[in-house]
């Protein structure tokens, strides 16, 4: 699969694995990033997050889940509850609640409702 | 009394018949009487008609019948069985319409397989192994661990179909469970399999009894589980179960959940339907273009192979668009290193210090790499510069 997230901790680091090369760690949370538009911008539709190993390896994944919808979802949800959504339109004081709203938004953008994997 | 006539002797062999004592005999009513016995034969002036019950049970035979005189109202309803009826001789037209249901198929009917990947054959990933959880080797079929240990490997088939099988390696804690499961069935488009009655086949190879069976999971009534291989041989696993009216998610699968035990999987079929179907491979082309739903890969099995042509924004900075299968949704995008990329133009070529995808979709996405030494407003190609460059796209419902 891909460097995809396996168990998050309460700081808001990362545990991943990277199937394809057998290689494990922890990313940092600051180290969890959205992916920069061509104009620059952010875009809340994407995170990548670079192999913990140092291989050089990295995964873009999209808020749909792409690789593995349930873990991928999460990371998204658990980022703009820390964060603040990249768009703006959540900031990191709001309730808990409407960042999961506004990450579900996105995921039926992108993927369609019957995409959603967090219950 | 006076003298009264035969009844069932008439006409030329009616005789009469003396009743009295005072009633005068003649020599020809013997005569008579005589002559009638000789020619009785039950038939009408011939004396009475045969009373069945005089007919011993078990007498009458064919040769008694004359052919084409046997009538369908005279044969009881529900009797005629196989035995009467000349094995090949039913032809189609005595079938009514749309009679045939699923359960009339026999197991070498081919029919629609609902899996990816049935036959274990399609490999694209190149790992040799894989032990992690949720984690693929061949395609379509995930590792589950719970507890216990297990490893995923790809091996030569020695049940079932040539080719390859998957073998897992399981190490049983107590408690614990490693499962080989299936993708979503029907991705996306689960409500089509709701309420049906689906299954599934496995051939299996376990090297101890009693250590592996089948399962088939909705989210509604949780696992229906099969039963556990009975011995050390290849055998046939099979599982019929109905899913939930409801049921948003289904999955089929083999566990290991007793003991530690190498197993052997080949030739994994699904129908819709209570009768198990033989496995029917695919075409290749068709096994892998349902792989490549899932997961696709560009690698640089030749040296210098361009990925993609592209554009230089700045002296640090190179977009480039690239598509690929399509997916089921927008795919995680992975890159190798970003060292084992360049970017080749007229008279640069500087290697990759940071790539990634950008905008991904179902059927493509765009990359930015960004290195020193590009030249704004030229044209660029992405090339594979080392060993291992890889571009993998990966959707799993």
């Amino acid at each position: 699969m891909s460097i995809r997230p396996r168990n998050f901790l309460p700081n808001g680091d990362i545990d991943v694995v990277y199937d394809e090369l057998g290689h494990s760690g922890t990313i940092p949370a600051a180290e969890v990033r959205w992916t920069t538009n061509i104009d620059g911008s952010e875009n809340h539709n994407y995170i990548v997050l670079q192999c913990p190993d140092g291989c050089g390896a990295s995964s873009t994944h999209p808020v749909g889940g792409g690789a593995d919808a349930p873990n991928v979802q999460r990371m998204f949800v658990n980022k703009t509850q820390a964060d603040g959504c990249a768009c703006g339109q959540v900031a990191s004081t709001d309730s808990t609640t409407l960042g999961e709203s506004h990450v579900r938004l996105n995921v039926n953008r992108m993927d369609g409702a019957f995409r959603w994997a967090l219950g | 009394m006076a003298r009264t006539n035969s009844v069932n002797f008439t006409g030329a062999n009616q005789f009469p018949i003396a009743n009295a004592g005072t009633d005068i005999f003649k020599k020809e009513d013997v005569q008579v009487a005589t002559k009638s016995l000789d020619l009785h034969d039950h038939s009408p002036g011939l004396g009475l008609p045969i009373n069945p019950a005089a007919i011993p049970t078990g007498t009458i035979t064919s040769a008694m019948i004359a052919d084409g005189t046997i009538q369908g109202a005279d044969i009881a309803t529900g009797t005629i069985t196989t035995t009467q009826i000349a094995d090949g001789t039913i032809a189609t037209a005595d079938l009514a319409n749309q009679a045939v249901t699923n359960a009339k198929l026999g197991t070498d009917t081919a029919r629609l397989n609902l899996l990816t990947n049935p036959g274990f054959d399609q490999k694209q990933r190149s790992a040799v192994s894989n032990s992690t959880s949720g984690g693929f080797l061949v395609d379509g079929w995930a590792l589950w661990p719970t507890t216990s240990t297990a490893t995923h490997t790809q091996i030569g088939s020695t049940i079932g179909s040539q080719g390859a099988s998957l073998q897992i390696a399981y190490t049983h804690s107590a408690g614990g469970r490693a499962d080989t499961q299936s993708l979503k069935i029907m991705d996306g488009i689960t409500p089509q399999i709701r309420s049906k009655t689906l299954t599934f086949t496995v051939w299996v190879k376990s090297t101890v009894a009693g250590t592996v069976r089948l399962y088939l999971y909705d989210d509604v009534s949780s696992y229906t589980l099969g039963a556990y291989n009975v011995g050390t041989g290849a055998e046939r696993l099979t599982l019929t179960a109905t899913v939930s009216a409801s049921a948003a998610t289904v999955y089929v699968g083999m566990r290991c959940d007793v003991a530690s035990c190498t197993v052997e999987f080949n030739d994994a079929t699904l129908v819709v339907g209570s009768v198990a179907a033989d496995y029917a491979p695919l075409h290749p082309a068709d096994d892998l273009a349902r792989c490549l739903r899932y997961y696709s890969l560009l690698s640089n099995n030749f040296s210098d192979n361009i990925y993609a042509s592209g554009f230089c924004s700045s002296a640090t900075q190179a977009y480039y668009a690239l598509r690929h299968p399509p997916k089921g949704g927008t795919p995680t995008i992975t890159f190798s290193a970003a060292s084992t990329f360049a970017n080749q133009g007229a008279g640069f070529q500087p290697t990759c210090t940071a790539i990634s995808a950008d905008n991904p979709g179902p059927n493509t996405f765009r990359v930015a790499t960004t290195a020193s030494g590009l030249v704004a407003g030229q044209g660029t190609l992405l090339i594979a510069i080392a060993g291992g460059a890889a571009i993998y796209q990966e959707w799993n419902p």
